[in-house]
């Protein structure tokens, strides 16, 4: 590890780091606008200014940009330096002569680099007296705002958008002082990862409109760390609530899946948390009274623990798949499939895949975080290219000039056009009549990855997967199921769904929709779900639950990593867990998750290093809860005063180490745990860069 | 959209480049001359015909101050506002212009005749200062001679 001296400090840094990066890492408060960690150096916002030093003897130095500087070994920098002070004054200053003087009315206020970075430069007075550059924003469709006039041409945007997520209809338009960034025409944005314009344009240039419309500062949401429930792979999610309502979710960075970035169905797809048909709460719930032959249908998009309720309630016997006849087929042979090649590849081993062999998934709908991870893993190959060429991981720029043509490394198998052929080396049809042709560069790669899934109901596929994989054991596999949880339920073995051929007297159907001619077989049906459906419509008695925002539970997603999701908010008319509705059902003891859990891990070792390493009730920092609520947030004794007027008691949380209250611990802690990046002087998401990037989740074999 | 004229002159540009699309630029070169200007029809046939989208053509004709993107008249008058003739009296001349053509820099002539626009250096700094009118140069300009200049053009 290289150390450098920052106004004669020694830090240790990682190798290969950029001067900026290191210095951020550290927390210092160095102020920077075009770097990003994701999308590396580009040297042209000249914030990040530092004086270089020859040696110690000199003191002098001259300036460079940190962020196109390497850390390496003894070099010596200065921040404080007041060459580079005053130089970082005039930039902001610059930056800052169009800009306007409405912070209190834009929607980035309170969580914006550049508020940050003005205060952190000490730019607090106007000396620019002329006219503004204004322009005319566009309407980009229901989830991005636009507000043009806050732009301080970092190129940002247009970095994330069309480098990294592959977008076409965003560019830069004109040219000096009237840079646009924008469409060609209104319409809305194109890309399945448009949303991380939000979090990567560092003003309020690009903000979410969904939550525009019911708008809060950051400090004032509830956040807890969540899981995405939109498809199998888990990504790390951090939603945040106000009054009872789920007003947005962000990225929370996690290295081995989503990394910096959401794709748009994580980032939006949360809204039916706030609709109004849910199922009514049925309570107090009575001990069933077992009649007869009672299944139960457990769900893929439940969580392990109210699945296992489930399952432990009508017993192993007649606990039933929720997937269809046919996912459970193919699912159970993924299963055998993984419990002898249990590597499976998270998407950071796709991203660092030296290639990558898709079998029918059209990734970018079927799970578009993977997809962007393969344009990720193409921009790796750029680098290891650039790489040898002597250009350093971050200069951005340079890897893109040196490295003009894709690298030859995306094999696809599928019968219609998909949105990454453009990057695929090598198209076939899914008969895989030519799949003889992938084979040699199958076997020269060091670390390949087979994608495959549930997707198009092949088992012929899913069989080529494992087929492939038996002529390059060095590959990892990759599935692609068909719901968030679908491997956890798998994990609980349930059998084949009974449907059409076996008529049980009670079935308890849990958050599962069944098609109609399932449902008219059943006789008698109990629903458990938290917006009606046509099963909870046609059920005898429909029970309601609480969403994923409002629960807590665990997951498994498609790599076989088991995750637990905290619940964000609890509604002031509380909804019970489906697993509390189950225990009452079948009249059992646990009082909390932990209970639930002990029996659980008993019945089911394969979970028990996850149980083992998952922050459970009882985890405490500095013998505290951890507050989901920030130290400022507002209103907490007036906020429900149109029910009552005396100040509510804070509700309980009898499941997780988590607190609904400003109260309790608010410093560092586990990434697993972490939902809101925050340090003194830095209230944007860049905040993040000085916490840790530490993995989380217990990988489990089938 | 684009005429059987402007397609083979645009076919003649593309085989210049390895690849298609480089060639935009002298496309959207060609379609002017052929039409004055271009238009948002005109920059998304031209788009397609090369081959890319019409919001990354339009980041590259919006950046070019020779590409018109709106309608101008049939003497284009350039300016230059650079360093030596800023020094050499801009101001002045352009007043004169804007005076005598009726319209601001940006603007054409409701007779579609003139349309005045600012210009960076002409190269011509020992001249200044300097304006174009579409490709005749006019240099060592004064008060006097400028209105003489627009009038025989
Ligand atoms: S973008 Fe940031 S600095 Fe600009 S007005 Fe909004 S909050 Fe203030
Ligand atoms: S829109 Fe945002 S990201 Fe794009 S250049 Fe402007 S400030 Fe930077
Ligand atoms: S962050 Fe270094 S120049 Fe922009
Ligand atoms: S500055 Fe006008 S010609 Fe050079």
């Amino acid at each position: 590890m290289p150390t450098i001296f920052i106004d004669n400090k020694p830090y240790n840094v990682q190798p290969g780091q950029n001067v900026l990066h290191a210095a951020v890492s550290h927390g210092l408060n160095l102020p920077y606008f075009c770097w990003h960690p994701a999308l590396g150096s580009a040297g042209a916002c000249r914030q990040c200014a530092v004086q270089h030093f020859k040696d110690e003897s000199d003191t002098q130095g001259r300036m460079v940009m940190s962020c196109m500087t390497a850390a390496t070994e003894g070099s010596r920098f200065s921040i404080n330096h007041p060459t580079a002070k005053s130089f970082r004054a005039d930039i902001i200053e610059w930056m800052m002569t169009n800009h306007p003087h409405d912070c209190p009315v834009c929607d980035e206020g309170g969580e914006c680099h550049l508020q940050d970075m003005t205060v952190m430069t000490g730019h607090n007075k106007r000396r620019y007296r002329f006219k503004k550059r204004t322009f005319e924003n566009q309407d980009l469709g229901p989830h991005i705002n636009h507000e043009m006039n806050r732009c301080i041409t970092c190129y940002r945007c247009v970095r994330y958008y069309r480098d990294v997520a592959g977008g076409e209809d965003l560019h830069a338009f004109s040219a000096s002082n009237k840079v646009y960034f924008g469409r060609f025409e209104d319409g809305p944005l194109d890309s399945e990862f448009s949303g991380n314009l939000v979090e990567v344009c560092p003003t309020g240039v690009f903000t979410d409109k969904t939550f525009r419309a019911y708008y809060s500062r950051k400090w004032d949401l509830q956040t807890a760390p969540s899981i995405c429930q939109n498809c199998s792979l888990g990504c790390n999610i951090s939603p945040g609530e106000r009054l009872g309502t789920l007003r947005r979710v962000q990225n929370r960075f996690h290295p081995e899946i989503n990394g910096y970035f959401l794709c748009d169905k994580g980032r939006f797809g949360h809204r039916f948390v706030n609709e109004k048909n849910q199922v009514k709460v049925v309570h107090p719930i009575g001990p069933l009274i077992k009649e007869g032959l009672m299944i139960g249908i457990g769900s893929p998009r439940a969580s392990l623990e109210a699945n296992y309720a489930l399952r432990k309630l009508v017993g192993a016997d007649n606990f039933y798949d929720g997937h269809t006849e046919l996912e459970h087929r193919l699912l159970s042979k993924i299963m055998e499939i993984l419990s002898q090649h249990p590597e499976t590849a998270s998407l950071e081993d796709v991203r660092n895949a030296d290639a990558v062999f898709i079998l029918g998934e059209d990734l970018t709908q079927t799970a578009p975080m993977l997809a962007l991870s393969i344009r990720q893993n193409l921009y790796k190959r750029a680098q290891d290219g650039a790489g040898t060429q002597g250009i350093p991981d971050w200069n951005d720029l340079a890897i893109r000039n040196a490295q003009p043509e894709l690298p030859k490394v995306v094999y696809l198998a599928h019968d219609i056009p998909t949105k990454l052929d453009p990057l695929v080396t090598h198209k076939i049809s899914t008969d895989l009549e030519s799949i003889q042709d992938w084979i040699p560069a199958l076997k020269a790669a060091k670390n390949p990855v087979i994608i495959a899934g549930t997707s198009l109901g092949s088992e012929p596929l899913i069989r080529m997967s494992i087929e492939l994989r038996k002529m390059a054991p060095q590959a990892k596999l990759c599935y692609v199921l068909p719901a968030a949880n679908s491997f956890g339920l798998m994990l609980l073995k349930p059998k084949s769904t009974p449907l059409l051929t076996h008529r049980g007297e009670t079935a308890i159907v849990l958050e599962n929709n069944l098609p109609l001619s399932t449902l008219s077989h059943l006789h008698n049906i109990i629903a458990i779900d938290f917006l009606e459906s046509e099963t909870t419509k046609n059920a005898t008695l429909a029970l309601g639950c609480g969403s994923f925002a409002e629960t807590t539970g665990s997951m498994v997603n498609n790599e076989g990593r088991a995750q637990r999701y905290y619940s964000v908010f609890e509604r002031r008319e509380q909804r019970p867990e489906s697993w509390r509705i189950l225990r009452d059902l079948g009249d059992f003891s646990w009082q909390n998750i932990d209970e639930l859990c002990a029996e659980f891990a008993q019945e089911f070792p394969i979970f028990e290093p996850f149980l083992k390493q998952v922050h459970n009730t009882q985890f405490r920092i500095d013998g505290q809860k951890i507050a989901r609520q920030s130290p400022e947030f507002s209103g907490r004794t007036s906020m429900y005063t149109n029910i009552s007027l005396h100040e509510q008691a804070p509700l309980q949380d009898p499941d997780s180490p988590l607190a609904y209250s400003m109260e309790g611990y608010h410093g560092d802690m586990p990434p697993d745990l972490a939902s809101s990046y925050w340090r003194p002087g830095w209230n944007s998401v860049s905040a993040f860069n000085s916490l840790s990037h530490a993995t989380s989740g217990v990988k489990l074999k089938p | 959209m684009l005429s059987a004229e402007e397609k083979s002159e645009i076919d003649h540009e593309i085989t210049k480049f390895p690849v298609r699309r480089s060639a935009c630029l002298e496309a959207l070169a060609v379609v002017q001359r052929h039409r004055g200007w271009v238009s948002d029809d005109t920059l998304k046939a031209v788009a397609d015909y090369v081959g890319m989208s019409a919001t990354e053509l339009d980041g590259i004709a919006t950046f070019y101050n020779l590409i018109y993107r709106k309608p101008v008249g049939k003497k284009v008058v350039r300016i230059c506002d650079s360093v030596s003739c800023f020094i050499m009296g801009y101001d002045k001349i352009r007043s004169k212009i804007e005076q005598e053509l009726g319209i601001q820099l940006g603007q054409t002539t409701p007779d579609q005749e003139f349309t005045l626009l600012p210009t960076p250096c002409l190269g011509t700094c020992d001249h200044a200062p300097a304006l174009m009118i579409n490709d005749s140069l006019h240099r060592d300009l004064n008060e006097d001679n400028v209105a003489q200049i627009l009038r025989h053009e």
